[in-house]
């Protein structure tokens, strides 16, 4: 079963031009000239239920205009979605009680009250009778970890207690579809591992769906099976997280500590990324050079104490595809 | 701490009251927003004198024609908008500590925040006179103005904002040693409503209350420039510029050392 | 539960989180009402002192002015201790705000509404309530009619500022525009209305509805005019509903943050 359907869904903005300075504000004023803005030009895709999906695309690709018309904030200029069989602009009352939603960069907890009081008050806006919802918060705060600051200010607490707050916050009413829009952004690594788990625990424990988005590579390869990526408001990929890395990047990369001293190190397929006197990062192209080779290189050149070799971040994939086609794995 | 010479560099400050002018040129929307509001309460004010001057059947009340009122009123107005906030941005200095960064700056501190406030009141002042002028001459009719009111007022309503800059960076230094400082300016505010005659010429308050104002500051920001406007008198002059100035030089003089007192604070407390 | 009963539980809960949310900084809140309450008693006296030189202007004394100002402030009080938005609606759409609360099943335009509430109105509302005892001698009837009026005033303002907010979702960044409309509401409301004539006491009786509540001290509580309490009674609806059915229309248009301007 479907949770999500899009079929030809765009949205245009009449966007106001205004040329800069004094006289420029006066022609805008009595003189607006407009201009037509494509940030959503015709999406289709599906999304089981209980699935996880990341979308994914650079600031301005219409990711955000999207969300917003799948949850009802905005009206469409083109095109059909349903989500949970409601069309989200004409059934947003109905469909508002079923779905869920985080945005990292917008608190909807009260920052000069603890967090249960936010709570009580979700509870009293999803009229959600007492009972269940006692059981139900009990439940989130044992899970989610917030037994010790239930009692203490928003303004209190650290970015990533916050941000627990805010998903439990958004899963009182056992929302059947969760829309993230950048959960992660600005936690630090172990509240970012934790807010994933939880994401990930949840979808298990509970079968919802999980609309993401992300600019973190590692939301995206730990939650996801499935990625969409978009740019300039058109849908330029979707598939399968695994296959993004396998076709789009021609490449591995080596980190290695040594202890003998490095000195110019160069080989043919492999670009040098970072050296020091004891350590060097290395990327190889595997269309021009295979791995085997230059690690045995390695091997006879320097007494080698760690090595690593990992697929080059998911951000490259990303910004790969952007530029159109694979390329090889590169830094900077 | 470079102080090489202890004269000013006028052209310093005549660099941050231009880069003002600039920023605020910025906002010249919301200045004419703003006298929207001028426009409105002028309209009522024409409106509700009108009703009072044909009540009591006068020519004149506190030495004005019902036209001077209105234009008395016009200007007093034209005063209060042209204020700019500069309140909150000392208070905040000191506040979050920001005033100890400025101090190893080669300017002085004071001067530098009066340059910025004068462009910027300055501009006001002078949109609000204009626009402010074609309201009342629309509202009230002409007045016999002339040229010397014209001139003089001018100056005067900026000698005004000048006394008012050093009271309120007064009261805002107060944040060196009291948290609160906002309650202070905010009696201020009222007490030139009042005693500076914003709404009622101090002529028409009971005696008492003229007396009390009189000793204050605060009828040489508002009422004395307006007053000269609306109903030129040339005795009326050198009492307005010379409390003026005597006002400006203790207001300054108390400001200096209120500042480096504070200063002292931080530098021993750390900022 | 009725939906009634519903929505005023559902108000009060915000009131009360915004209270307790207040009550985190306990001192700034009695600042800041103190300091409301200490800017009408000016005003006050500023009428005080105008009375004194003039004692009838068009028919109203001191005390009538005290009746209005008792009337508006404790009116405005109200409306913006419960509808703390009203005045911010133009820029809660201008700048996408309204998102946060599409995501949510209740009416998005009473959930703006009472997501607010300023501290400060705590202080006019107080001021409302004092001064109206001193005003002259009480009796049940007119505490009666001062009570209407304070919620006559409720109504009045509420719906006018909806109205003006809403006209962001039609013109645009007219967040300037709507706090201008609220600042000439809120400055008409406190002056005689018999001091206006012609067309001026036209628009503020309709298109700027202030003189509806400047008309009260004379027609609803010096004697009470039974067609001014019928008509001022359905024109507070009336601007109400009309003020909800335009802004239900706007949401129409609603376009999130993105009613921004390309610098090029």
């Amino acid at each position: 079963m479907n949770a999500i359907t899009v079929e030809g869904l765009g949205k245009t903005f009449k966007a106001k031009v205004k040329e800069p300075g004094l006289s420029g504000s006066w022609r805008s004023i009595f003189n607006p000239v407009y201009r037509e803005v494509h940030a959503v030009a015709g999406i289709d895709f599906k999304v089981d239920s209980g699935e996880m999906l990341a979308f994914i695309g650079p600031n301005g690709a219409g990711k955000s205009t999207t969300i917003k018309m799948l949850t009802g904030i905005l009206h469409p200029s083109a095109g059909q979605a349903q989500v949970l069989g409601f069309v989200p602009w004409k059934e947003r009352y109905q469909m508002s009680f079923r779905i869920g939603a985080v945005f990292g960069q917008r608190s909807q907890l009260w920052y000069h009250l603890p967090p249960l009081d936010t709570f009580d008050l979700l509870a009293r806006i999803y009229e959600i009778p007492a009972a269940d919802f006692s059981k139900r918060r009990n439940e989130l705060i044992e899970r989610f970890d917030l037994g010790e600051f239930q009692k203490t200010p928003v303004r209190k607490l650290s970015l990533g207690q916050r941000m627990r707050c805010e998903v439990a916050a958004s899963l009182l009413h056992r929302p059947e579809v969760l829309f993230l829009d950048e959960p992660t952004i600005g936690l630090d690594v172990v509240a970012k591992q934790k807010i994933r788990d939880l994401i990930g625990e949840m979808n298990k424990a509970e079968g919802m769906t999980v609309f993401l988005t992300s600019h973190d590579t590692g939301d995206i390869e730990q939650l996801c099976k499935r990625a969409i990526v978009i740019n300039h408001g058109t849908i330029v990929l979707d598939t399968r997280v695994s296959h993004l890395k396998r076709d789009y990047i021609a490449g591995k990369i080596v980190d290695l500590r040594v202890t003998t001293e490095v000195t110019d190190f160069s080989f043919p397929g492999v670009t040098v990324l970072k050296s020091s006197k004891y350590g060097l990062k290395l990327s190889i192209d595997s269309t021009v050079q295979s791995i085997d080779r230059v690690l045995a290189h390695l091997m006879h050149d320097y007494q080698v104490v760690d090595i690593t070799i990992s697929d080059p971040p998911l951000e490259q994939v990303i910004s790969s595809i952007y530029n159109e086609g694979p390329v090889p794995a590169h830094d900077q | 701490m470079i102080n090489k010479s202890s004269r000013l560099h006028t052209g310093k400050y005549a660099a941050v009251g231009r880069i003002t002018f600039l920023t605020n040129l910025a906002y010249f929307a919301e200045l004419l927003w703003r006298t929207i509001f001028m426009a409105l309460i002028i309209f009522i004010f024409a409106q509700l004198w009108a009703v009072v001057y044909v009540g009591i059947e006068v020519q004149r009340l506190g030495g004005l024609t019902y036209t001077q009122m209105i234009w008395y009123l016009v200007m007093t107005e034209t005063i209060v908008l042209s204020r700019p906030r500069v309140e909150d941005l000392v208070g905040r200095e000191v506040r979050n500590g920001d005033i100890a960064y400025r101090l190893n700056k080669p300017y002085n501190y004071l001067m530098y925040h009066y340059a910025a406030y004068m462009a910027e009141a300055a501009m006001r002042l002078v949109v609000n006179f204009i626009v402010g002028s074609l309201i009342a001459r629309l509202m009230a009719g002409a007045i016999q103005v002339s040229l010397s009111a014209i001139l003089l007022f001018i100056p005067a309503a900026l000698l005004g904002l000048s006394i008012e800059f050093f009271i309120k960076v007064c009261i805002g230094l107060g944040a060196f040693w009291v948290e609160d400082t906002e309650s202070f300016l905010f009696l201020y505010d009222k007490a030139l409503f009042i005693f500076g005659g914003m709404m009622l010429p101090l002529d028409l308050l009971p005696d008492m209350i003229r007396r009390i104002s009189m000793v204050l500051p605060m009828n040489f920001v508002l009422y004395r420039p307006a007053r000269l406007f609306a109903g030129y008198e040339a005795e009326a002059v050198w009492p307005l510029f010379g409390g003026q100035l005597a006002w400006l030089a203790l207001a300054g003089l108390l400001c200096t050392i209120i500042y480096r007192m504070g200063v002292k604070r931080v530098n021993v407390n750390g900022g | 539960m009725s939906t009634v009963a519903k929505t005023a539980r559902f108000i009060w809960g915000y009131l009360r989180m915004n209270i307790a949310s207040a009550m985190e900084y306990r001192t700034n809140f009695i600042t800041q009402v103190a300091a409301m309450f200490a800017n009408d008693v000016v005003l006050i006296f500023f009428w005080r002192l105008f009375f004194l030189r003039f004692p009838v202007v068009n028919g109203w004394a001191f005390q009538d002015v005290v009746i209005l100002w008792a009337i508006f402030a404790g009116g405005y009080g109200i409306t913006y201790v419960i509808f703390g938005n009203v005045a911010r609606l133009a820029g809660i759409i201008v700048r996408g705000e309204l998102d946060h609360y599409l995501l949510l099943p209740k009416n998005v335009l009473l959930h703006v509404l009472v997501s607010r509430s300023s501290m400060s109105a705590w202080g006019d509302l107080l001021f409302g309530l004092v001064i109206f005892w001193f005003a002259g001698p009480v009796s049940a009837l007119k505490l009666l009619a001062f009570l209407y009026g304070i919620l006559l005033t409720v109504l009045t303002l509420t719906g006018f500022g909806i109205i003006a907010g809403s006209l962001a979702f039609f013109l645009g960044n007219a967040e300037g525009l709507s706090r201008q409309l609220m600042v000439a509401f809120t400055t008409l409301a406190t002056y005689p209305i018999t001091i206006f004539k012609g067309v001026a006491k036209f628009i503020l009786l309709t298109v700027i509805p202030a003189g509806v509540i400047s008309s009260m001290p004379l027609r609803l509580i010096r004697t009470i005019d039974p067609v001014f309490v019928v008509a001022a009674t359905l024109f507070a609806i009336g601007l109400l509903v009309a003020g909800t059915w335009i802004f239900k229309r706007g949401m129409r248009r609603y376009e999130s943050g993105n009613l921004m301007t390309i610098q090029m």
